[in-house]
């Protein structure tokens, strides 16, 4: 893969944008950032500027031992390679650090490290911050997009742009009803409202005690089987509302 | 790898078959694992261990057979199909091997659900294992693709694909050959190939059923692809929600990878490509290729206004290729067999065959595919086995959300791109939705109006605004308190959003609203004249709090 090559994320731009975690909601820390640092409005698309100010002083071009700097090669060789050192150093002493210890980052800095740790990648990384916590919190989005150096917003955008993401855990168990055309003329309104008058709630939404969430897809493909229903990511076809009662009464009776 | 290795591993593969004197296949793609399929391989399997017939009888997990409606289904060597297996049956399935068949398994398969249909992308659906490489290349796999690389150029390749008149299978029909000859002109060192398994369309499932049963076949495809138009790096767009298909086109990649025929310098040769995945995050607009790319990108999926067209600047601003599933599933045998022999099939415009996805008020739901030109009467009364219950037929609906809902007299008329455009429909992806008349089509109608609504991008004002406004004319209709100038407004708004939408989800979401108003406006005048549903459905208090 043809990469472009981006400045590192620097020190004071990583903490700068931690700095603003105290800061209420999403739309009001992207204000915030603006305050510290101007670059994370104006460099939508661009990375903010390198600060060489943070290479430690023994690995500075100019602190290097001349055999070390040129071993007898051409000028422009020796530049290079002590930009890509340079560049290299940063990023090991400035990476984001995760959140919190908890392990499943590990999976996440995996995804963004196999995508370069570029700006690409934000999808797949939601994805797989989804995957292991099972939602998308603020935290999440604000880690994400500082390690891939995109402005929170964006991570924002995109995790409301798409369906998938959600920003809110879902209960216990899942009842998830196909929307889709077949689904739909073969009686999933009905399978929905069953579910709407059993747990009164609306699609979307999670029982008070966190115990049963309601969702729709729109189409699962499995229009042979339709209607189809997706119990705690387990496919069941030809549904008939009794059958959703039922479901119903063993997740609450058994509390399993 | 060359041509030899893959020979002769194709060699040991037909050895290891014939070593057993008996097989067993189960359906183990999604519509048959949601009916419990692994657990009766798993039976099958123990039950093969406790006979002692490991070196008799070879049993294996396959793709999808078709008929996803009366799963799990279970093939075996000696020809016989049997259907709503259990794991209990495993017993008499072996026993039928060498005995009678069980009677009440038996489904039968000299019914036109089998005997009509011509299977070219499914050719392998049903008979190899999706997840062991090996197998694909002993049925003839990546032959196609050392054909190709040894004894053909890329512009050899981009002409036997104009030979064959293979038209895009994604939904408007664009000349693949034209496609793949525009990129392979495009200059640029680098190009990139882009699969497109979105599969968003409501009531649609043949990509998914593709990738689930047969993911080599569409690898194979782009690798040919990437080799035509000189592009060296790929992604395959797949919906996050068919983790199956994920799951089967991951290992399928590492495998094709193991044995060489995906990565660098592929069968010796200096052509070399990678693919990757990426997965969707349901949105129905990034099935539209400038909103995909925006996607890969990682970023929103909006459309943009085109020209240019991806193929000359497209992911990462570099010339793109981009097709559907069935399309480069099309390909592998078009290059086996030669253009010519595909374009003998299909009608003088639409070659070859499509994949259909068989839902709704319809006898054998499932997944068919037919030679173009087929009548609609043939795939529902014939393949489909009629209506259901006793009803009447009511509509047709293809195209998903962009399609139209055909009326009964358009039974008889050919499925081709052009006469299903000339109906008010279009071909789309390959859903095909029957509907019987328990069905209203004004609340169809809106159904489809309030998925568009839902999945416009926001991007362009008459899409946004247009499908909003006219899902609230539809939700009058519904209710019953419409009158007659709604429907002049609707009308009006049909032709607005069609003519300045930015792009095919605008443009194309006035169909279902068009196509009723046009076969079924008595429906309509029912609803507003009279105040009151035909269908008796608009009104029921599930459907509307539904929507």
């Amino acid at each position: 893969m043809r990469r472009r090559k981006f400045p590192p994320v620097t020190a004071a731009y990583a903490s700068a944008m931690r700095s603003t975690s105290s800061a209420g909601g999403l739309v009001g820390c992207i204000s915030d950032a603006s305050i510290h640092v101007p670059h994370v409005l104006s460099c939508c698309h661009e990375p903010p500027p390198r600060d060489r100010g943070h290479i430690p002083p023994a690995l500075r071009p100019s602190n290097l031992k001349s055999s070390e700097a040129s071993n007898g090669r051409p000028e422009h060789i020796v530049n290079a390679s002590q930009a890509h050192r340079e560049r290299l150093m940063i990023t090991d002493f400035s990476k984001p650090t995760a959140p919190s210890l908890d392990k499943r980052w590990r999976l996440v800095d995996a995804t963004m490290r196999r995508l370069g740790n570029h700006s690409r990648g934000l999808i797949e990384t939601l994805h797989t911050v989804q995957e292991t916590f099972g939602y998308l919190d603020e935290e999440a989005l604000r880690y994400v997009a500082i390690s891939l150096r995109v402005p929170l917003s964006r991570a924002y955008g995109v995790a409301t742009f798409y369906h998938f993401f959600t920003l809110k855990p879902a209960g216990k168990h899942t009842c998830v009803v196909c929307m889709g055309t077949a689904c739909y003329i073969k009686g999933a309104p009905q399978l929905l409202s069953t579910l709407q008058h059993e747990l009164s709630l609306n699609p979307g939404e999670t029982t008070p005690d966190g115990q049963v969430s309601v969702l729709t897809a729109r189409c699962l493909g499995s229009c042979g089987l339709a209607p189809a229903v997706v119990y705690d990511h387990e496919v069941a076809g030809k549904v008939k509302p009794q059958d959703i009662r039922e479901r119903l009464t063993k997740w609450t009776r058994h509390d399993c | 790898m060359t041509a030899e290795e893959l020979e002769q591993i194709a060699e040991d593969e037909h050895a290891a078959r014939s070593e057993f004197p008996h097989r067993v296949n189960v359906c183990v793609a999604a519509g048959c694992i949601s009916c419990q399929s692994q657990n009766v391989k798993d039976a099958i399997d123990k039950e093969i261990a406790q006979r002692g017939w490991q070196k008799k009888c070879q049993s294996k997990g396959v793709g999808c057979m078709g008929l996803c409606a009366e799963g799990p289904l279970v093939s075996t060597g000696t020809g016989a199909l049997y259907q709503h297996v259990m794991a209990s049956h495993a017993g008499a399935i072996l026993d039928s091997l060498e005995g009678p068949a069980p009677e009440r398994l038996v489904c039968r398969t000299d019914v036109p659900f089998f005997q009509r249909q011509k299977k070219i992308v499914l050719e392998n659906s049903g008979i190899v294992d999706p997840e062991r490489i090996e197998d694909y290349v002993g049925s003839s796999g990546y032959s196609a693709l050392i054909r190709v690389l040894t004894e053909m150029t890329p512009s050899e390749v981009v002409q036997e694909v104009v030979k064959s008149g293979l038209r895009g299978r994604g939904g408007a029909g664009y000349p693949t050959g034209l496609k793949w000859s525009t990129v392979a002109k495009a200059g640029g060192a680098q190009k990139y190939v882009i699969c497109n398994a979105d599969e968003g369309d409501p009531g649609a499932f043949m990509d998914r059923s593709v990738l689930e049963s047969d993911p080599h076949r569409v690898i194979e495809g782009m690798l040919i692809a990437a080799y035509a138009v000189g592009a060296s790096e790929g992604y395959i767009y797949v919906r996050a929600e068919y983790p199956l298909a994920i799951k089967r086109l991951r290992t399928a990649i590492r495998q094709a990878e193991r044995i060489g025929v995906l990565g660098a310098s592929i069968c010796g040769t200096r052509f070399s490509f990678r693919i990757e995945i990426r997965l969707g995050a349901g949105a129905f607009v990034c099935g539209e290729e400038t909103a995909l790319i925006a996607s890969v990108e990682g970023k929103r999926g909006t459309p943009r206004p085109r020209p240019p067209y991806p193929a000359q600047v497209g992911l990462f601003g570099e010339p793109t290729l981009i097709n559907n599933v069935e399309t480069f599933a099309n390909v592998p045998p078009i290059i086996r067999n030669g253009g010519e022999w595909y374009a003998k099939i299909g009608t003088e415009k639409s070659k070859g065959t499509k994949v259909f996805a068989l839902a709704g008020r319809v006898m054998n739901t499932g997944l068919v595919e037919v030679p173009m030109g087929i009548t609609l009467r043939e795939i529902v009364f014939e393949i489909g086995g009629g209506i259901p219950d006793g009803r009447a037929f009511k509509a047709v609906q293809t195209g998903g959300p962009s399609g139209g809902c055909l009326p009964s007299q358009y039974l008889d008329m050919p499925v081709d791109y052009e006469s299903l455009a000339k109906a008010g429909s279009i071909m789309g992806s390959g859903g095909m939705i029957v509907m019987d008349d328990s069905s209203c089509m004004v609340d169809v109608a809106k159904y489809f109006m309030d998925f568009c609504m839902t999945e416009s991008c926001g991007k362009c004002v008459p899409c946004r605004v247009g499908t909003y406004q006219m899902n609230e004319l539809l939700g009058k209709i519904t209710a019953r308190t419409a009158e007659a100038a709604d429907v002049a407004m609707l009308e009006e708004l049909c032709d607005l959003l069609r003519n300045t939408s930015l792009c095919g989800l605008g443009q194309s979401a006035p169909n279902p609203v068009m196509s009723t108003l046009r076969y079924f406006a008595d429906e309509y005048k029912a609803h507003i004249e009279e105040k009151r549903c035909p269908a008796g459905v608009c009104g029921h208090a599930a459907a509307e709090q539904a929507l």
